[in-house]
């Protein structure tokens, strides 16, 4: 992985099966640990310069589950939201759920929603 | 010097060479092939494109490269555009009636009603495209300092395997719907009744519609269909008109878990108000979460912030640690 840097405390083999807490930087789109989701406490970060670039980097992918948008400007996360290609976006927040709040993704994220009337339509004959 | 009255030889004919659309051009099949296509009597009409798996590639690229710009329009000129494309139709009228009967085998009367009713479909569905957003969407009442709303937005490319039985009405009743909702379109037209599908190619390709929305394929459905159906940038598949093939491509389709509509029964394309079924599948919902409060960010907050102090008892239990 060149350019990539990784960082965690120690070596997760002296500890038992778990991961401590790992981020990666310098990361491109061609990495495979920005392409596909790692099912464990690892960020890979990737940086923009400009909102087109940040919008396409994060719709360049065959999933949209969800997104985030952390900015002060209403304006511009109402912008970034309505361009990112993701079933839930959190705008300055993040994880947050409800039962009333449609929850699922786009593209290969899977089918349908839950939570909401979304989610109940499912239910209805 | 008199003007000679062209009366002596025969003009020769302007005869129409029936091509697929693909980005906004008229190409023939890059295959060169093409097949004949006869009328409900077995009499020969026309030879029409026998597109390739290559053509259904080429189509696919060029809904994809259509889609920001079809879908960053607002609605209500998507509907515009549509009405104009309405309009176009109703100026070869007599061209569609004529492809109409002689596929269908019906009356010029009767041919003249299928194409008032597809034209009419046309224009009902141009008129929905400002209205999803407001019936599909919907402002969720979260327990929390939330503003939460959910919006209709397009799957993004959408294969269509246009109905047989129907080569005018059910070509709209299918098209339509998909790009009303902002998706654009690689339509796969009837193999046995393909030039209403030419027609109408044309009929867009003089409205105002960006080249790449609709893009349309005439040839073998066998050829067209698999390649179609499993192609990894294809997001959404209706098979209203797969016939025998329908499993086959709902397996291929599930490879990318593209968004699948299966042929009804009995499809019924003259059915007035269809309303949104067909428009509803080939939606995506996105929810938009937004903090309600009167602090202001800073590098170094807790990013949290407004999420965690006000959750409920309880939470834990309909969240499961915060996620479903």
């Amino acid at each position: 992985m060149t350019g990539t840097a990784c960082s965690y405390e120690q070596n997760p083999a002296e500890r038992g099966y778990w991961f401590p807490p790992t981020v990666f930087t310098g990361v491109t789109q061609a990495h495979r640990i920005a392409r596909e989701e790692i099912f464990g406490p690892v960020l890979s970060v990737l940086t923009f310069r400009t909102p087109e670039e940040a919008v396409a980097k994060a719709n360049n992918t065959p999933y949209g589950l969800s997104a985030g948008v952390w900015t002060e400007k209403g304006s511009r996360m109402l912008w970034t939201a309505s361009r990112l290609r993701a079933g839930v976006v959190w705008s300055n927040t993040f994880d947050v759920f409800d039962p009333a709040s449609p929850f699922g993704g786009y593209k290969e994220s899977g089918y349908g929603r839950e939570g909401g009337r979304h989610g109940l339509e499912a239910y209805l004959g | 010097m008199a003007d000679r009255t062209p009366s002596a030889p025969a003009r020769v004919a302007v005869r129409r060479t029936y091509k697929l659309y693909l980005g906004g051009a008229f190409p023939r099949s890059e295959s060169g092939r093409s097949y004949p296509v006869t009328s409900s009597r077995g009499l020969h009409l026309a030879n029409a494109a026998q597109a390739s798996r290559k053509d259904v590639r080429d189509a696919v690229v060029a809904a994809r490269k259509a889609f920001p710009g079809w879908s960053g329009r607002t609605a209500y000129n998507r509907g515009q555009i549509l009405y104009r494309v309405a309009e176009m139709m109703e100026g070869r009228r007599a061209q569609f009636a004529g492809e109409v009967a002689a596929a269908q085998g019906v009356s010029e009367a009767r041919a003249q009603g299928v194409v008032s009713a597809a034209i009419d479909r046309w224009v009902y569905y141009a008129g929905w495209g400002d209205k999803l957003g407001q019936v599909l969407g919907a402002a969720n009442p979260v327990s929390g300092p939330y503003f939460n709303h959910s919006q209709p937005e397009p799957t993004g490319v959408v294969g269509v395997l246009a109905p047989d039985g129907s080569p005018l009405l059910g070509l709209v009743a299918v098209l339509a719907p998909v790009i009303t909702a902002a998706n654009t379109a690689v339509l796969v037209a009837s193999e046995r009744a393909p030039l209403p599908a030419v027609t109408l190619a044309e009929a867009l390709a003089t409205s105002d519609l960006p080249g790449g929305v609709v893009n349309v394929l005439t040839g073998r459905l066998g050829e067209l269909a698999p390649p179609l159906a499993g192609h990894a940038d294809v997001n959404a598949l209706d098979l209203a008109g797969a016939g025998g093939l329908a499993a086959e491509l709902e397996e291929r389709a599930a490879g990318t878990l593209k968004r699948v509509v299966r042929a009804g029964r009995h499809d019924d394309w003259s059915a007035a108000d269809p309303g949104v079924a067909r428009i509803r599948p080939f939606v995506e919902t996105k929810t938009v979460w937004h903090p309600m409060g009167v602090w202001r960010l800073r590098p170094g907050d807790p990013v949290a912030l407004a999420g965690w102090s006000w959750r409920p008892a309880g939470w834990a239990a309909v969240s499961r640690n915060g996620r479903w």
